[in-house]
This record gives C-alpha cells, sequence and structure tokens, in this order.
C-alpha cells in the first residue's frame, strides 16, 4: 500500500509539472496560470500621475502650485480675455475646481468670480481648421486639432505666445511652464482669432 | 408550407429523383440553436466592412446598416458544428418591422443580430423597465463629391434591443444571447478619442486618468441619487435578458486591454499615448472586466457566464506590429459614416481604438472556447489526425490561393501510450493551395498552430490553434477576409449541368438506390450541396419547371 501510495504521489508530482502528460490525471493537477489583471482594483489607479512622464521628458522651467499663484483667472475673467482675443466666449468650458477636483465639463458663467486652473474652447478657423484654445493661469496658447490629426506621423505641435507651453498637472494641483522634449512650439505675438485663422490658411507652417 | 414541402419530398422519394443546391455560401447546418446577439459597438463590428446593408440601394433606411453591424461582427463567427452562425442567408421578416434577420434557412435555427454602435446599457433594457430607445442621425447621400457632401439628415430611432427577444414568435426558444455592454457607459474609446483629439496628453496629461477614474470610481455606487451606478443598470440589463428568455444562457464578453505596452522601450508605439497613460487605460480596463464579472457572479446563476477577451488580445493592442485594434482613424468623407453632419465636429472616427476584423476572430475565438466547455455542440477544439482543412473566403466560399504553415509539437509516447513532454518532437509542414478544394491532412497527435497566408497578400494571415488527438472532428473550419480574385472562384464547385435561380445552383438527379430523405441529404451534401428545401411559391415554381 505504501508504494502504491508513493508512486501515485511521484505520477501526480510528474503530472503538475508537466512532466508526464497523462489524461484524466493531467486534468486533475491541471494548473492555471495567474493574470496580474485578475487582481486589479481601483487602488491600482490611484498612486498614478500621468503627469510624470512629461515632466521627466521636458525642460521644466518653473513649477508652481496653483493656491499660490496670482495670475488663476476668475470666470469673468477668462470670457473676457477670450473675447478680446476675437473668439466667442460663450462656449468656454472648466472640468476642475480650483482645489484640483474634476467634475464634468460645464460651460462656465461670464458673471461668475470662481476661480479655475485650466479652461477650454474649440474654435473652428475660417477655413474649417479646429483648434483647441487654452487658457492656464492666465496664458493662452492653442492646439492645432485638425493640423495633428492630418499628420499624425509627426510629434505634437502647439502655439504659444512664448517659447514654452503651461501644463495644468491636476494630481498635485500645480502650474508647469515647460519645453517639452518631443513637441514642436510655434510662437505668435498674440494668440487670437485673427492669428489663428491666418495660421490655418498656411497650413501651419512649421518652419 | 410545411405540407406543400412535406408533399414535395415524398413525391422525390417516390420518383427517386434527387434535386441537389449548390449554394453560393457554405452549407448550414439544420440544427443551429436561436442565438440572439445584442450589445454596443464591440459586438456589432463597427469600422469592419462591410456592414449588412451596405451595398444596398436602401442602405440608409436599412437598420443593419445605421447600427453599423459588421457582416464580419464576432457574434457571427461563432461556430456551432462546424457551421458559422452568420452563414445563412439574409430575410427580411416584416413582423419584426423590416429588419434584416439573419435566419439559417430552415425552421430549426436563427441568429437574431441586434447588437447597436454607441449602444449603453439602457438601450438595452425595455421601455417599461427604464430603457431609453436609442436614435441614429442618417444622412442621405444627395451628392457623392468626395470633397464636399449635400445630404439631408433624419432620425431613425431603433427598438429596445431586448424586443429582438420579446417579439420572437412563441414557438420560438432562444437558446443563447450573447453581448459586449457598459463601455460605453464609462465611455473608454470615447475618453480616448476626446483627450488625442483636444491635445490633452501634454496640456492636461491627468485627464484621461481623471476621467476613467472619476466613472469607474462610481461603477458600485454614485456620488449622487439621480444617477444610477453602472452595475445596478448591468444587473437590470442581465436581470431582464434571463427573464425574457428563460431557457437561455447568456454570454457577456468583456473587454480587451486597448493600447500596446512595449515595456523594453517604454513606449505604446502610439504618438497619442503615453507609456504610462497606455498601462492606466488597460488597467483601468482590466479593472472595469473584474466589475462586470463580478455582476455576473451574483446573479447567481449558471445561465449567465462571463467571458474575458483579454489573453486573446494579449500583443495585439493598439500601436502593435499585428494590431487587432485599431489606432486613431481621422474620419473622412468617404468613410460609411452614418450621420455626415457631425463629421466636421467629431474629426475622429468612431471606429478608433475598436477592434479591427482580426480584433473580431479574436473576440470569437475566446467566446467560442467558453461556449465548447459548456456545449459540445459548439464544437470539440480537438481534432482527428486525419482531418479536412477547409479555409473559407470572406464570402464563405472555399479559397483558392493561399499557404498553409503548420508549426507545433508532436506527441512523444513511453511505452506507446504514456505522452512524456520530454518525448515530443517539433514539427513543421508548409503546403500551398491553388485551387477552392478542401485539404486532407494527416497530422500527428499534438498542438499545433495553423498560419493561412494569402497569396495575393502575403502580409495577411490568419492562424487557428488545434488539437489533435484520437477525436471524432474531422473538420477544421478557418475564416479569413481574404478576398476571391474573380467571379469563377465563387463557382468553381458548381456542377456543370446546375442551373442558377435566386444565386443558388440547382442539379437534377435520378439514383434508384437512394430511397430516404436522409440518404438523399447525405448524398447531396457529399457534392458538397444539400437537398432541396422549397421556401416560397416562385421558388417551387422554378423546380417543378
Amino acid at each position: 500500500m505504501a508504494i502504491v501510495l508513493v508512486l501515485s504521489g511521484i505520477v501526480f508530482s510528474l503530472a503538475y509539472f508537466d512532466v508526464v502528460d497523462i489524461p484524466v490525471i493531467s486534468d486533475i493537477v491541471n494548473k492555471e496560470d495567474s493574470d496580474d489583471d485578475d487582481d486589479a482594483s481601483l487602488e491600482d489607479l490611484e498612486d498614478i500621475n500621468l503627469a510624470e512622464e512629461v515632466l521627466n521628458s521636458s525642460e521644466v522651467l518653473e513649477t508652481i502650485d496653483v493656491a499660490d499663484s496670482t495670475q488663476t483667472t476668475t470666470e469673468k475673467d477668462t470670457v473676457e480675455l477670450f473675447s478680446e482675443r476675437g473668439f466667442d466666449a460663450s462656449h468656454v468650458t472648466s472640468s476642475y475646481t480650483i482645489d484640483g477636483t474634476y467634475y464634468s465639463e460645464e460651460v462656465i458663467d461670464e458673471t461668475s468670480t470662481t476661480y479655475h486652473p485650466i479652461y477650454s474652447l474649440m474654435y473652428v478657423s475660417d477655413d474649417g481648421y479646429y483648434w483647441y484654445i487654452y487658457c492656464i493661469d492666465g496664458e493662452f496658447f492653442a492646439y492645432p486639432t485638425t493640423y495633428v490629426l492630418n499628420n499624425m506621423d509627426q510629434s505634437y505641435i502647439y502655439v504659444s505666445e512664448s517659447e514654452y507651453i503651461i501644463t495644468y498637472d491636476s494630481y498635485t494641483n500645480t502650474y508647469n511652464r515647460l519645453i517639452p522634449n518631443d513637441c514642436t512650439i510655434k510662437t505668435v505675438d498674440e494668440i487670437t482669432a485673427d492669428t489663428l485663422d491666418e495660421l490655418a490658411s498656411k497650413e501651419l507652417s512649421v518652419s | 408550407m410545411k405540407k406543400i414541402i412535406c408533399t414535395f419530398v415524398s413525391i422525390l422519394i417516390i420518383l427517386t429523383n434527387i434535386l441537389v443546391v449548390v449554394p453560393v455560401s457554405a452549407a448550414s447546418s439544420s440544427d443551429m440553436p436561436v442565438v440572439v446577439s445584442l450589445g454596443d459597438s464591440f459586438s456589432s463590428g463597427e469600422s469592419i466592412e462591410p456592414y449588412y446593408g451596405q451595398d444596398s440601394a436602401d442602405k440608409y433606411y436599412c437598420e443593419d446598416w445605421i447600427a453599423h453591424r459588421s457582416t464580419q461582427a464576432w457574434a457571427g463567427l461563432i461556430e456551432y458544428k462546424g457551421v458559422k452562425l452568420n452563414t445563412v442567408k439574409a430575410t427580411s421578416n416584416s413582423d419584426l418591422s423590416d429588419k434584416l434577420y439573419r435566419t439559417s434557412g430552415s425552421d430549426d435555427g436563427t441568429w437574431y443580430f441586434a447588437a447597436v454602435s454607441g449602444a449603453v446599457t439602457d438601450n438595452v433594457l425595455s421601455q417599461s423597465n427604464g430603457g431609453v430607445m436609442q436614435t441614429k442621425n442618417v444622412s442621405t447621400d444627395v451628392s457623392t463629391n468626395a470633397l464636399e457632401y449635400i445630404y439631408e439628415t433624419y432620425t431613425y430611432s431603433l427598438d429596445y434591443q431586448i424586443d429582438t427577444i420579446t417579439s420572437l414568435p412563441d414557438n420560438v426558444t432562444v437558446d443563447y444571447v450573447t453581448m459586449t455592454i457598459g463601455g460605453n457607459d464609462v465611455g473608454f474609446t470615447d475618453v480616448i478619442t476626446q483627450s488625442v483629439k483636444q491635445g490633452l496628453p501634454l496640456v492636461n496629461p491627468n485627464s484621461v486618468r481623471d476621467m476613467l477614474y472619476d466613472t469607474i470610481s462610481q461603477f458600485w455606487e454614485t456620488d449622487d441619487d439621480k444617477t444610477t451606478p453602472v452595475a445596478e443598470k448591468l444587473e437590470k440589463v442581465y436581470k431582464e435578458i434571463l427573464q425574457e428568455a428563460p431557457e437561455a444562457t447568456l454570454v457577456i464578453a468583456g473587454y480587451p486591454r486597448l493600447i500596446y505596452l512595449d515595456s523594453e522601450n517604454q513606449t505604446t508605439n502610439n504618438i497619442w499615448c503615453s507609456y504610462e497613460e497606455g498601462y492606466f487605460i488597460n488597467r483601468a480596463v482590466a479593472i472595469f472586466d473584474n466589475y462586470i464579472e463580478q455582476v455576473v457572479d451574483s446573479l447567481g446563476t449558471d445561465r449567465a457566464i462571463y467571458v474575458d477577451v483579454k489573453d486573446a488580445f494579449s500583443g495585439h493592442e493598439a500601436g502593435s506590429d499585428d494590431a487587432y485594434i485599431n489606432g486613431i482613424m481621422v474620419i473622412s468623407n468617404t468613410d460609411e459614416n452614418v450621420d455626415k453632419s457631425s463629421i466636421q465636429d467629431k474629426l475622429i472616427s468612431n471606429g478608433s481604438v475598436h477592434p479591427n476584423a482580426k480584433g473580431a476572430q479574436a473576440y470569437a475565438s475566446a467566446v467560442q472556447e467558453a461556449l465548447n466547455k459548456i456545449d459540445s455542440g459548439f464544437g470539440d477544439i480537438t481534432y482527428n489526425t486525419t482531418s479536412t482543412l477547409n479555409v473559407y473566403d470572406t464570402d464563405s466560399n472555399l479559397y483558392d490561393n493561399y499557404i498553409i504553415d503548420i508549426t507545433g509539437e508532436k506527441f512523444g509516447y513511453l511505452f506507446g501510450f504514456i505522452n512524456l513532454d520530454m518525448l515530443n518532437e517539433d514539427y513543421s509542414d508548409t503546403i500551398t493551395v491553388s485551387s477552392s478544394e478542401a485539404v486532407s491532412l494527416e497530422l500527428p497527435k499534438g498542438n499545433y498552430t495553423i498560419t493561412i497566408t494569402d497569396n495575393n497578400d502575403v502580409s495577411n494571415s490568419f492562424t487557428k490553434e488545434v488539437e489533435i488527438r484520437s477525436s471524432k472532428n474531422t473538420e477544421i473550419n478557418i475564416y479569413t477576409d481574404f478576398e476571391a480574385t474573380d467571379e469563377t472562384a465563387n463557382t468553381t464547385n458548381i456542377l456543370a449541368d446546375a442551373v442558377e435561380y435566386n444565386g443558388h445552383y440547382y442539379q437534377y438527379y435520378a439514383i434508384s438506390s437512394i430511397t430516404t430523405w436522409e440518404e438523399a441529404q447525405l448524398y447531396c451534401e457529399s457534392l458538397g450541396g444539400y437537398l432541396v428545401t422549397i421556401t416560397s411559391k416562385d421558388e417551387q415554381e422554378f423546380v417543378f419547371d
């Protein structure tokens, strides 16, 4: 009996480690590979800050807490700034409170004195080019959506009023003025509707 | 009609005449299960053309096209006893509001395809259960100028998807319901495409993180009392389906990881998605899949099964060399867009970050494996050492110009019956096929990968994993998207004297040794056809003439 038990154990062990493939026995000891995804949980996502990768691949000129900035604009200010630049400010939106809490995108109110760290507006130029214009920490820059989508094999391009762009990091609730390594920044004097119309008509000459 | 058919069959037997019908498409089984396929764009086959009704003159009024139901959607690629659910003729069913449904041509089996691109959980539920009718803006072409479209747009209302089940005739029992649903409630692909459209990866790198985390964190419980959690919606959908189809097994497929991750180079090969963002998105999908599975498990019934498809897509996400998931696709005037009025605003195609044709195959294989385990009729996954390989083109005809590569491992045995891994040997073989006929394979017992490469486009290939054992299965079917090069490829198996009628070919035989219906059917099948079944008065008149 002992010999039988020992032999059985050997056979089962061989089957378990896939040395032997004996029908029925192999089915009994069949093991499944573990999958990390089986353990995926919300906690996995909480500590991921996607801005880190951008910062690590950029020349960071300045980092400032939103709470410490004196340039952050109110909804009322922002509507005025967009309007002065020739944009229809009736559809400017925000998605973050001043302390960095995300909420579903809402159109801002031209009479409101509520602050937000980032505002955006979709603009269509005369030639049908689509742009997204951002007001972050009181500074403006534009993203040429149509151009980028038509040139997906190239790096991102942004239009800025300086040699840098500003990114908003909602995880740390900070502004970062930076020059990304894998991005082209086209500098203009001022981001206005007329400027973007002209750039669009020239198909955004990058040189 | 049945009486007419029975009478006609009796006459055939008495006269010992046999009429052989050779179909243009693959033969259908007479005992197919009733399968209803519901869900969203991952089930409808968004981006995988052609859609049903796409070539119809009435496509702008055809629900199948409006819903973007693909002829190669994974739900239709499921095989039952070696027959694909979608290898059936399409008929219009006036009892179901002019919708086109796939039927098998017999009374014993049908496949109802009711998934709709863009559907959310509320679109599946019945109206009385809080369902929300899904509508589509449909633009009818007035101009075909590729630079400019002049069109008119009307609103098409789709039925609540559950109605596909409840409106079936009383004598029809649903055996299976397949679906993917919930992805649009969370908005995975919308979040990704919006991020790309707005340049958010650099402007606000955590935008994707914040949007997805916000939605997934409220899967079980929302922050406000007005919004129903996705978990509750899914449970409601599943329960209603199980209630309305009391004999059916509900098969819920999850979602694949979407973004390819090259961990060595820390890249996704997608300019629009960083490695970290891709990791985050994939992790969010995995969490969502886990949550879906938990909801399915909470139903407490073995009539509902969850199928994880992630392994089937592993290494083939968007950005990989052999991607099963589309990347970002810029919208075009020449696309099969249902709503052309919104093209300029959308900018990015609905098919972005969706499974392509190979992705549909991957979905089908994952679900097939699950169905095989619960119902052997869906196909024993093992095959005999002497088997026949059938490679079908996109029209479900035998393809005629491809290369078969077989690689794998043949089993080695100790004492002739104990398989030891250390005795296994590598196996490889290559066969070139230049005619549309089945290929006889003699393979020793083992595990193999069969790769079919189109000789007309060597970059296009399909693979199938097969296990060769002492099995009764002798037919290995591989369905591809290869396209026949000319019309003759579709008719090489047509008998010389056959007469064409309504897309089928009829051949008349008189064989005195065949005296029963079953013998007649077997004889017809041996020729690659099937015994005629009269389904209309016109067909009856044609046959008798």
